[in-house]
Parts: C-alpha cells; structure tokens; sequence
C-alpha cells in the first residue's frame, strides 16, 4: 500500500468493528508483518507524541539494518513476515477484579494470583494481547507519589519522566530484537519510585499471549530515585498455539544513588514461542539491582538479564534458572559490567535440560580500567536428566584492571544415583524422587523468590517433568 | 648424524617475499618428495588463498587483531647449513642445549631446514626414529603417509592451510610398541633471519611405548620481522604415554601461530605443556582428542606477557568415548600493555558417558593497569553421565600473602617474586623434569624482572 494513504482510507474504521475472532479486538494491524506504514497505525491508535512516531520509525530502520544474531539459539525458523505486530483487546482498562476476562482470571486461578491478590498483592497490571487491562494500586502509594501504570498511560501522564529515560538504558538499535520492541512497542510497565520511597510490596504484572502469530512487544521501565527500593514481578504463561509466536521485551531499570531494585521474572511461554527479550539495568552509586529470572517453556528463548554498575559502590546480582524440555532450548545468562570502583557482581546460574532439552549459560563479566576492587563471582550449575539432554556454558570474562577479584565456576552434573535410590528406599517414586533432587538443585534461585512464586516455580517444574504442562 | 637436506639451487621463487602457488611448486620440486606430498601442498595452497584472514568478527579470533598481518611480507624459505656436530651449531644453540634436559636424541631446525641431529645408540637399535621430515618421507614413507595431515588438516584455518602448502624442515618421532625412552628427546626451532619458518611435527607413540619430547622454539632477534607457522601431530597409542612440551620463546619480532593437536587410544596418556613467553604475537591452539574409552590428557599452560606482547590459547578437550579423563591448568601473568587471551573448551560428545573433565584458567595482572585479562572457559555437554567443572580467576598478588612474608622479614619486591613465583608453581611442580622447572622458573624471573616494585600499588 502507498505509504501517503491516510488511516482512513486504509479502512481502519472496518477492522475497527470487522473482526469475527472470538476475541473482540478493538483493533489489530490490517495484516501480518511489520513496515513504517504499520509502525504509523500503532503510533496513531495510541494518539502518541510526535517524538515517540519518530523514536519508533528510526528503530524500525534499526531493525531492518541490523542482522539476525548467528550466535546463541536457532532463530532460522522465525518469519517476522508472519506475525501481527499489534492487537488491543478491549478499550479500556479495568479497575477492578471484577473487570478482568474470565480466561485471564483463569489462568491466575492456576497460578495461585486471587490468593496472592487478596494476601499480598498492591497491585496487578496483566497484559493481555499487548494492552495492561488491569491495575489496582493501594491509595497509599498514589499518596507517595509512585507511578505503577502501563507503559502506554505513562507516556500520556508523565510524557516528561518517559521522554527523559526511555530508551537510554537500552538504545533502539542496541540489537535487532531491541529495534524491534522500539518499533512496535505496546503495553509494559512504567514505575516510579520517588526518594526515599519503599515499597515493600512487590509490583506485579502478568503477560500472555493468547492471539495466533501474535507478537508480545512489551516494553517496562522503573526508576528508582535516590534511596527509595521497589520489587517489581513479572511472570508468564501461554497456552500452546500450532505456530511460532514471538515474544521480545524490553526492560529497563535505572536504579538512583543508594535505591535497590529487585525485578523477578518467572517465564512459561508456549512451546512455539521465541522468547527473545533484553533486559539491562543501571545501579549508580551504592544502588543495588536484581534480576531473578526463571525461564520454563517458550521452543527458544534468548535473554541476558544486565547491569551496569556505573557509580561506586554499585552491586548487581543476577540469579537465573532455567528449564529446558524436549525441543527446547534456554539460551540464557547475566551480563555484569564494572564501571566504577569498589563495586560487586555475583552471577548464579542453574540449568536442567530434560529429553531433548537444551540449556545454556552465556554471560559477559567486564571490569573496565579504573574499577578498582571490583568483586565479582560467576556461578553456573547444570543438571542433566536425560542422555540427549544438552548444556552449554559460554562465559566471557574480560578484565581490564589489576585490583580485581574475579572468580567463575561451573558444573555439569546428573542427578545421582545414590540420591534417587535414598529416596525412593523411603517410599518415594522415582518420579518424586527425581523433582525432589530438582527442587534442591534450584532452591538458591527459588528461595529468593517470594513464597507464593517459589511454589509456583516448584510447581511449574514438576508439571514439565510429569510432561503435563501446557 | 648430520641431517640430509640439500640447500644447494634454491629456487629463486622462494627467496621472494610472500607465498604464491609458483613458490609453492617451486619447494615441492626442489624437496623431491612423494608425489601426494605435492598434490596435498598444491590443494592446501588452493585452500590457504581461499581462507579469508580472520578477523575481530570471528569468535575464534575475537580479541586477536591480526589485520596488520599479511603473509606477503615474509620470505617463505631460507636456508640453513648441515653440520656435522653440537660444536659447530651456532653458539646461542649450544648453550641453549647445555642449559636444556639431559637428551637421548636431539634435532635442531636451523631456519627453513633441520641442520643436525643426534640419536642415542640403544634408542636407534630400539627401533626409535628421530628425523627431519623429508627424510622420514623419503625413509619412512610407510609410518608417515596415514598420519600427516591427519590431525592438522590443511582445512582446519587459513594457518594449516599455508604449513600443509609451505612447510619445511619440521621433525618426525617414531617410538615403537613397547619401547620405553627414559631420557627425554629434545628438538629446537632456532631462527636467526627475518622470514618466515614452517616447522611441522610428526609424534607416533605406538602400543604401550613412553617418551618424553621437548620443542623449543627460540631466536636471536634483530630488527626485521620474522613469522612461525607450527603445526604439531601427536599420534598416542593404546596404553601409550607421551609428556609433550612446547616452550615458545621467541624474540619480540616474531610472530608465532601454532596448532597442537592430539590423539588418544584406549587407556593412552598425553600430558602436555604449552609455555609462551616470547613473540609479540603468539596463538597457540591445543586440542586433545579423547578418542578411545580411558584415555587421559593432562594439560598445563603457562604464559607470562609483558610489554605490548598478545598471547592467546585456544584449548579443546574434546571427549568422543566414553569413561575418558582430561584436566586442564593454564595459569597466566600479565603486565605492562599486554593482552593474554584464554578460550577453552570442554566438549562432550553425544555417548561419551562417565567423562570426567576439568578445566580452570588463572590469572594474575601485575603493574601497571593497562593490562587486559580475557578468560573464556566454555562447555558443550551433549552425555548426561558427566562430571565436568571449570574455573577461572582473575586478581593481583595477594595482598595477605604478601604482609605474611613481610611480616616475616622479607622485603617487599622479594616477598612479590615469591608470591608469583607460587602462583605459577602449581603448574611447574606438575612437571617432572628439574632441567626445564629450572629454565621456567629464570624465564619467571626474567619477566618479573625490573620496574616490578615500582607496578606494585603501595
């Protein structure tokens, strides 16, 4: 289609009203693929500021530039000419849980969230088909001044915080999946977190995808002002579709002198889904940032959790564990880069490759020059349950300066035959027994978690190892 | 014994820069050597000029900046003369050989050609065969054919492919079933030109046999550039046992590629050490293939940079059987504006049950700041019966081992010396050879050397 037509006469009111899926979208792009024209059509439904039109076409050319990385996972099955780049479920956002669709009520319901909901949770934004349908925060922090929205209403209400931050953690054309997000970017998070300000309980949102070649383009960002903390979760489930669906996030976090930030993630993507996300954060002086970040599910997924330790006295910790079944390969790990003195990294990796299942570590430690006393530890540990099981460690260390203390392990183990046979002497099934040694095995990661999560990750495991998971 | 090469009517080819495939005939005619010895220069120099050079992209070659290099600025061959005793080599060699092992055979390549060699009577009444190459194909044509080139093909990287097309002098070591060589066996590479040297060697350990073999690469220095192009085959039979040695260290001008490669029988052990010291470049692959159920590789690595010298050691433990054991060390120092680069792999062939591997890669950085460590030990596990584990770290000295010393009286620089000269030594004292621990541990010194106490952050 020419690309001068305007969005009228491309019909756009008839898609408007014209779908006859069983969701009723309130839009999608008229077709598959992605061009400028597209990029147009999302920016204009979303009634954006000019700058982010342009911020969004120049990653798309980004995006054409760059190549498809030929390193990591296999990625030569993955069409982009394939996939619908935006759909919107529903004009508006619910306010309450009574507002939220049964299916995604559903699927909380499997993963223990009313419980939590009415426990613990302050506030629970679900992304469902790249829209956030769902926010409940607790008046006190409205009082506080913290911003806990989707990214879309954060750019209408806080233009000036987005513009100032967004995208310069993770710049549009750091990678080709990057561009890609920056193109054609819908929902996420946006939280802010004045100073001085705690938040004790942790933020969470849900994402899935439940449209046929459908992208997931989520796009978060949290700042964290000087001295406040927050602990923001994510998790994720899918149904399972017949054909390959994408899912490629970008987050950002940018933690301000003394704030921490702590960003779990517990992934279980549809067995066809690429799952291709670059997560990268800043902690400037004596800031601490997290990532936890537990991949289950998705055929590929390709993701390196990052920090930046950019003042003095900076930690960053990045804990990940991932499970890889039949078919699957975990293409995962942790990037540290010590930019200034007196900071500390400690990277843990836990693997488990079942079947035909394919885990690998890849990480980058770097300690510039001048990052004196950088301390860091690099751990990576995996499990191999089956005979064509596969694991790989592929760390870089790149050290520039002498006053340093870098240290890198890793181990690749069975489950032993010792353990399995203790247990199964006192009654357990071999079955039993195995998800026993597993929950073991990543009990570091999942004992960082909240507890409602750590059983959900413990229970999400089991479920792959029974195969009965979705 | 003198060695039997003929430097007479060189061609005049091959006293011209670069390497072409008229240079490249030109050395086959003129070596007079079976005719698939010439097919394979022929095909290897079609593959050599089809290689791209690598460059940064490459992940093989990711932190090794070889664009300033061309082949081009080397001239492919020079000549050397026979000689007919130790006495007559030239002085730098003797000493070399005085401070080196107690040797019960002994070959020098002298530049492009093997100028003497030495065996011990009972060894060459054992059947042990220690020549230049050419002679072993002119002799042993039988022993050679199968096995050169095996291990390092011509289509293994662009620098196999220029020492299958271009290689000259390099040794052959034939150590037959059952017999056990005590003494070690010495070789020396000695460069005193600028041009280019392409040393290959040829390592049969049969059946049962044992020797220890030493490869000494070394050169007088001088103001031009000069280039080495090794390849190294070491063949170890069932229940065989090789210690092999490579110590490079060559003068600032050289620039040094060397591809080590092994393989195992059933219940065989090779036990290498691969030491850089020298050249202002040096890439050194080390692969050992783990090719027969019990096999064992031991490999232990030490390089010492300075100044703006780049050293890198590609490592692979490759396990394709099963119940087969491989532990790697390399341990480095770095100081001045040097970059050391380790990549290692331990890879475990789908079947290759109950392996057992290990690998770590240390390294210390010295002085001044300008120094980059790069460490990259990577797995590839495709057995799930597996024990496999690596390691690497990166610091300074000690701190706490230096104020225990002190404490105890010692000066500070000297208390330094010491704590490097510890941090190295679990890799020499590995080695069961006093000659060379020796040789290592003056080399250490060497480096350490002068300035030291000023790098030490007080």
């Amino acid at each position: 289609m020419p690309a001068d037509k305007t969005i009228q006469e491309l019909g756009l009111d008839e898609y408007k009203f014209g779908f006859r899926d069983p969701e009723e979208y309130f839009f999608k792009t008229p077709r598959k693929g992605i061009d400028p024209e597209i990029v147009a059509m999302i920016s204009k439904h979303k009634n954006e500021p000019e700058w982010m039109l342009e911020y969004r076409l120049k990653a798309l050319e980004a995006f054409y530039a760059k190549p498809t990385p030929q390193w990591g996972g296999d990625l030569s099955e993955l069409d982009f000419d394939d996939i619908f780049y935006y759909i919107s479920p529903m004009e508006n956002q619910g306010r309450s849980w009574d507002d939220v669709p049964d299916d995604i009520k559903n699927t909380f319901e499997r993963l223990g969230i009313p419980q939590a909901e009415r426990e613990s949770l302050a506030g629970v934004g679900a992304q469902y088909e790249s829209e956030v349908v769902y926010h409940s925060l607790k008046k006190e922090w409205d009082d506080a001044g913290v911003i806990f929205m989707d990214m879309d209403s954060g750019l209408r209400e806080h233009e000036d915080i987005v513009r100032e931050y967004f995208g310069t953690i993770i710049p549009a054309d750091d990678n080709k999946f990057s561009a890609l997000n920056s193109a054609v970017w819908s929902g996420g998070s946006f939280v802010y977190v004045p100073k001085g300000v705690h938040i004790d309980i942790p933020l969470q949102a849900y994402f899935r995808i439940n449209a046929e070649n459908m992208g997931q383009f989520e796009r978060t960002l949290i700042i964290a002002d000087e001295g406040s903390s927050v602990h923001y979760i994510e998790g994720c489930t899918a149904p399972t579709y017949t054909s390959n669906s994408l899912h490629s996030a970008v987050v950002e976090l940018i933690a301000k002198p003394n704030a921490r930030i702590r960003y779990s993630t517990i992934q279980n993507w549809s067995h066809n889904t690429y799952n291709l996300v670059t997560k990268r954060a800043v902690a400037e002086k004596n800031a601490t940032v997290e990532w936890v970040d537990g991949n289950l599910g998705s055929k590929l997924t390709m993701k390196y959790p990052a920090v930046y330790l950019t003042g003095e006295g900076a930690r960053g910790e990045i804990l990940s564990v991932a499970y890889a079944g039949d078919g699957q390969h975990q293409d995962a790990g942790g990037k540290v880069v010590h930019a200034a003195p007196n900071t500390s990294s400690l990277i843990t990796s836990k693997s488990i490759s079942k079947g035909t299942g394919r885990s690998t570590y890849r990480g980058l430690l770097k300690v510039h020059e001048g990052a004196v006393n950088a301390k860091s530890r690099v751990e990576c540990d995996a499990l191999l349950l089956d005979e064509q099981a596969r694991t790989d460690t592929y760390p870089y260390i790149e050290i520039e300066e002498k006053k340093v203390n870098t240290e890198h392990e890793a181990t690749v183990s069975k489950v032993g035959e010792d353990q399995l046979f203790y247990l199964m002497s006192r009654g357990m099934s071999e079955e039993e027994a195995m998800a026993m040694v597993v929950n073991g095995f990543i009990e570091p990661i999942a004992k960082e978690l909240p507890l409602e999560y750590a059983l959900e990750l413990n229970r999400l495991i089991q479920l792959e190892m029974e195969g009965s998971v979705g | 014994m003198s060695a039997t090469n003929s430097t007479n009517g060189v061609p005049e080819t091959l006293k011209n820069k670069g390497v072409s495939e008229e240079s490249v005939k030109a050395l086959a005619a003129f070596k007079d050597e079976p005719s698939w010895v010439s097919e394979k220069r022929i095909s290897a120099f079609e593959k050599f000029d089809s290689f791209p050079m690598p460059t940064l992209k490459q992940e093989a070659w990711k932190y090794t900046d070889v664009s300033d290099f061309s082949f081009d600025d080397y001239i492919p061959y020079s000549p050397s003369p026979d000689v007919q005793s130790e006495a007559d080599l030239p002085e730098a060699v003797q000493t070399l050989i005085k401070e080196g092992e107690e040797n019960s055979a002994l070959i020098v390549q002298h530049n492009s050609e093997t100028s003497y060699r030495r065996v011990d009577d009972d060894l060459a009444a054992k059947g042990v065969i220690l020549t230049d190459l050419h002679a072993a194909l002119r002799d042993h044509e039988d022993l050679v054919k199968d096995k050169l080139f095996g291990l390092v093909p011509e289509d293994y990287d662009k620098f196999a492919a220029l020492s299958a097309a271009a290689f000259s002098g390099g040794t052959f070591l034939y150590v037959p079933a059952g017999v056990s060589v005590e003494v070690p066996i010495q070789s020396y590479r000695w460069l005193d030109v600028d041009g280019a040297i392409m040393p290959r060697t040829l390592v049969i350990v049969e059946e049962n046999a044992q020797v220890t073999y030493l490869d000494e690469y070394a050169s007088s220095g001088g103001d031009g550039e000069a280039f080495c192009n090794a390849a190294v085959e070491l063949y170890v039979g069932e229940g065989a046992n090789l210690r092999y040695v490579s110590l490079q260290n060559w003068a600032r001008n050289v620039m040094h590629f060397n591809t080590i490669r092994s393989t195992a029988g059933k219940d065989a052990t090779i036990n290498s050490l691969v030491v850089s010291f020298g050249a202002n470049l040096s890439r050194t692959n080390v692969e050992a293939g783990l090719d027969e159920a019990g096999s064992d590789s031991e490999m232990l690595g030490l390089y010492f940079a300075d100044e703006d010298q780049l050293v890198d050691h590609h490592t692979l433990q490759d396990h394709r059987a099963p119940s087969a054991h491989s532990d790697l060390l390399y341990k480095g120092a770095l100081r001045d504006e040097s970059l050391a680069v380790f990549s290692g792999l331990i890879k475990v062939e789908p079947g290759a049950q109950k392996t057992d591997a290990y690998q770590t890669n240390r390294n210390i950085i010295l002085g001044t700041d300008d120094a980059m460590a790069v460490s990259l030990p990577n797995l590839e596990i495709m057995a799930d019966d597996v024990k496999c584990s690596h390691g690497s770290t990166t610091g300074q000295v000690d701190e706490s081992e230096l104020f225990y010393l002190m404490s105890r009286g010692i000066p500070r620089l000297e208390a330094e010396k010491l704590v490097v000269f510890g941090f190295f030594g679990d890799v020499t004292s590995r080695i069961p050879l006093e000659g060379l621990r020796e040789k290592l541990n003056l080399a250490i010194e060497e480096k350490i050397g002068i300035g030291f106490d000023k790098s030490v952050t007080r």
